[in-house]
């Protein structure tokens, strides 16, 4: 189990450390720039972003350690919808899904829990990892002044390489708690759950299918406007009534948008006015 | 200072700081957010300029102070940001304060463009399609989420790079174009669009309930014919708005998450909702 613990970690984590923090070590080192490395940076960042981001990749890869994708795409894309409304904004720190979906995946596929089971335990495991990140933004604020102190010296060196620890220690934040989750935390899920009983782990199971309702209600309460509201619903309609599908949802609405943004009064204005002035 | 050959950053001066800006956000933190990232930023921008002493020292501490904006559009800041401490390597006449007022003043509404932008409309609609092809089983699910990657790379890169080309003249043509307020109406658009899509197509609720049941066969009244006849996915919708309506009211959304679960097994154990 450690063995796999490991893996997982490797996979959703860990590799970080040669992909993205050892470049920026040895540019930092060295003191020179280099075009290559930063672009190698620049990949992993990415790479990094999107699985920081869209918990379907750590739950799928989770998955491909544990030899079940179709159960980290089900599991990943369940959380992932659970939680599409949440972000940073400002300084505060949300409750985040990405320690929940590797777990959940693990504990689906390694305790043949059912998904619905599995995604209860979202709740705990994104508050502790909540907790966690809380605890970490605290402890920087220690490296933002030893900041001062190095520019204080002029020491860009320092400034580069306390930066990279950073980056570094947030890499840890994430797979730490991913091994130890598999290796010590599996097993005990899997008693917890074995005691779950039949009503409680069907109605968990129909739970997950309204769950994405907080998602969007989330995203709506960020987004919606009485400008934009008439657009849900025309979607809304579209779904139900022509059961079209998701891609083409993104097609409806970019054509509605194309139509809006010309027809709305203030772009308009300006239009008339750059042709004025050619 | 040189007038015939001004100081210039250097080509893998700009290489390393776009480096840097993808490692800005690491010292995020509750004191001064992510000013310790500004910093880094600017520091191969003052070794290609060969600034040194004191003049770093002071440079470096000017970039120390409280900066937060959003993580993509920030590079364009710092691309302006990198301009002007340029101009100030070359005519020291220009003060430090003007650089950070000027960085002060950008932090806000950049971050209200990158917020709705990005996380408001972008994220989302990548998100939920690829979650939504994830559900079912299609692994393309999986590879559409790396777009969130490239949008990553693409968006911080470019706009570092136009900052630091058009300097702060930029500001100014981003607010008098309004290329960047009909990207942003028109992505509103779309992602209200697939919402009102995915909550008819994800939430699947409905009620096996019948009413004035006789022994019977095909008596009574079923409570989803009635529901249906009015419109189909009503249920749908009222899951949605209950929970629109909890959060308004600023109710955690782990306590509406709770309060979802309680509510499904509690309706689903009483045979209500099925």
């Amino acid at each position: 189990m450690w063995m796999k613990a490991f893996l997982v970690a490797l996979v959703t984590g860990l590799w970080q450390l040669v992909l993205y923090q050892l470049p920026m070590l040895i540019m930092a080192l060295t003191k020179k720039e280099s075009k290559f490395l930063t672009w190698v940076v620049l990949i992993a960042r990415g790479l990094s972003d999107s699985a920081n981001y869209a918990v379907v990749i750590p739950a799928v890869l989770t998955g491909l350690v544990l030899g079940d994708i179709r159960t980290g795409l089900f599991v990943g894309g369940t959380i992932q919808l659970m939680f599409i409304g949440v972000f940073i904004v400002g300084a505060s720190v949300p409750p985040n899904p990405y320690l929940a979906a590797i777990l959940s995946t693990a504990i689906v596929i390694l305790t043949k829990a059912s998904p619905g089971e599995a995604i209860a335990l979202v709740v705990p495991i994104s508050v502790v990892t909540q907790f966690l990140t809380n605890g970490f933004m605290s402890l920087n604020v220690f490296l933002t002044h030893w900041g001062d102190r190095m520019a204080a010296k002029g020491d860009t060196q320092g400034i580069d390489l306390l930066n990279i620890l950073d980056g570094t220690g947030w890499m840890f934040l994430n797979t730490i708690p991913t091994f130890l989750g598999i290796g010590a935390g599996v097993g005990v899920a899997a008693k917890l759950l074995s005691v779950i009983p039949e009503w409680l782990s069907n109605g968990l199971g129909y739970t997950s299918g309204v769950l994405p309702a907080l998602g969007f209600g989330m995203l709506l309460l960020m987004i919606a406007s009485s400008e934009f509201w008439p657009f849900f619903f025309l979607g809304f309609l579209a779904a139900v009534y022509l059961k079209i599908n998701a891609v083409s949802g993104v097609v409806l609405g970019i054509a509605i948008a194309l139509i809006y943004v010309r027809l709305k009064p203030e772009f308009n204005k300006m239009a008339v006015k750059k042709e004025e002035s050619l | 200072m040189n007038a015939e050959n001004p100081k210039k950053i250097s080509k893998l001066g700009l290489y390393g700081a776009i480096w840097r800006i993808n490692n800005f956000a690491s010292n995020y933190n509750f004191e001064r957010l992510m000013a310790l990232g500004m910093c880094e930023v600017m520091v191969p921008v003052f070794r290609s300029l060969g600034i040194t002493g004191d003049k770093l020292r002071e440079g470096l501490q000017r970039h120390l102070v409280f900066y937060n904006t959003h993580p993509y559009f920030c590079a364009m800041i710092m691309g302006i940001m990198a301009a002007m401490e340029e101009s100030k390597a070359n005519d020291d006449s220009l003060p430090g304060e003007t650089i950070n007022d000027f960085k002060v003043a950008m932090m806000g509404p950049f971050a209200g463009m990158g917020d709705s932008l990005f996380w408001g409309t972008v994220h989302p609609i990548i998100l939920t399609i690829s979650a939504y092809m994830a559900v079912k089983y299609n692994i393309l699910g999986f590879f559409l989420c790396f777009l969130i990657g490239v949008i990553a790379i693409l968006g911080t890169y470019y706009p570092f790079l136009w900052g630091y080309k058009y300097g702060t003249n930029i500001v100014e043509q981003i607010r008098t174009s309004q290329l960047l307020a009909q990207l942003t109406t028109g992505a509103k658009v779309v992602a209200m669009t697939v919402v009102g899509v995915m909550i008819g197509l994800l939430i699947h609720i409905s009620t096996p309930v019948v009413l004035f049941q006789t022994t019977e066969k095909g008596s009574g009244v079923a409570i989803q014919g009635i529901l249906d006849g009015i419109m189909p996915g009503l249920l749908s919708l009222g899951v949605l708005f209950l929970v629109y309506w909890l959060l308004r009211r600023k109710i955690s959304p782990l306590v509406v998450m709770l309060i979802l679960m309680v509510l499904t097994v509690a309706l689903k154990t009483l045979g209500w909702i099925g």
